[in-house]
């Protein structure tokens, strides 16, 4: 008998917990950037849609088929409730150096060669650093040409950070060519800030 | 030329103290060649690939269709080479179904999905070049994202 009260108690008990666990809602908050700035987000399931466009903005979801609920603006105390262990866990923001060349040549320019140092000593601080040397050029001349000189001036800068110190067995070496610049343009059109090299140390 | 500490990985560190040979380290190559790295981790937390549940470890490479897990104790984030940043707090599931960061073949994505849990999201370069190519799936609904940083909690059982 008692075995039986146990449980039969346990199962109310487990159908309760259940319960709970459903009723418990799942959430969705933009945050600011690094920068301040405010994106955007669309939260959308067969219910429906709703947009995020301003800091700590959120919405809250029960089901798959029940819309996403009308956007509120949270206190920074409850989104550190949920968040806290999450956001301690978020990496460093990577770091970016942009270094510029003499026109058509693998050559730094001096001022791009004086902050070669300023790399190492990032990498040197970083835990665990993984380092991103990546040609971009702009869109005068054809495709191809410009992702081989890319690759030659991010090579250039991948042997002169070696140099100085950098760990080779770190750094990895790539061209985006035409297709990640600073300033977008049409094609054909030159644009000296797209020629360049970015290190990142991340 | 020795290298001041912060340089030294933790992966082969700790696999020559467990008298491993560094080759048999799942993520003995430079975790530079991989889509993601574990950058930071505390707690129980592990990466689920294919069979293989393997207890992670800061500097461990993530790759797309890797399953992420934290126990309730564990604590996750992640580095990308396109520079988008993950995060988890405990009790967390979050399945990377795909990533591609190859800008000169445009070939580019990264998608997720988190079963229950806490996490942060961080948008890097695949959300610049292609917004419309990063979403972030729970079981309630789907999140598209213009270039931001975002917050997800999702409780288990839903």
């Amino acid at each position: 008998m008692t075995a039986i009260k146990t449980l039969r108690t346990l199962a109310v008990v487990l159908a309760v917990a259940t319960l709970g666990a459903c009723a418990q809602k799942g959430v969705i908050v933009l945050m600011p950037d690094d920068d301040g700035t405010v994106g955007r987000a669309v939260v959308t399931n067969q219910g429906g849609s709703v947009v995020l466009d301003q800091a700590r903005e959120a919405t809250e979801l029960t089901t798959a088929s029940a819309a996403p609920q009308a956007p509120k603006v949270l206190d920074e105390g409850s989104v550190d409730k949920d968040f806290k262990d999450a956001l301690a866990a978020l990496p460093v923001k990577p770091y970016s150096f942009v270094l510029h060349f003499k026109s058509g040549t693998t050559a730094l320019t001096d001022e791009s060669r004086k902050r070669l140092p300023e790399i190492l000593a990032t990498v040197e601080r970083w835990v665990l650093p993984d380092v991103a040397v990546v040609g971009h050029s702009d869109r005068s001349g054809s495709s191809k040409w410009n992702y081989t000189l890319s690759l030659r001036r991010a090579q250039r800068v991948r042997d002169l950070i070696v140099e100085i110190g950098v760990p080779p067995d770190f750094i990895e070496v790539t061209s985006h060519g035409e297709n990640n610049p600073v300033v977008p343009t049409a094609d054909g059109v030159a644009e000296p800030r797209n020629r360049r090299v970015e290190v990142t140390v991340r | 030329m020795p290298h001041p500490a912060p340089f030294r990985r933790p992966a082969a560190v700790l696999a020559l103290a467990a008298g491993l040979a560094v080759t048999q380290v799942p993520w003995s190559s430079p975790a530079a060649a991989s889509d993601g790295t574990v950058k930071s981790v505390s707690g129980t937390a592990h990466i689920l690939r294919g069979a293989e549940r393997i207890p992670a470890q800061a500097g461990m490479p993530v790759q797309a269709s890797d399953l992420i897990e934290t126990g309730a104790d564990g604590k996750l984030g992640i580095t990308f080479k396109d520079n988008t940043r993950m995060s988890f707090g405990p009790n967390s599931r979050f399945a990377l179904e795909e990533y591609a960061f190859d800008p000169k073949e445009q070939n580019l994505s990264l998608t997720g999905k988190i079963a229950y849990g806490t996490m942060s999201f961080v948008s890097g370069q695949i959300g610049k070049l292609a917004p419309d190519k990063v979403k972030l799936d729970t079981p309630m609904g789907s999140i598209g994202l213009r270039g931001t940083k975002i917050l997800v909690k999702v409780p288990k059982g839903s």
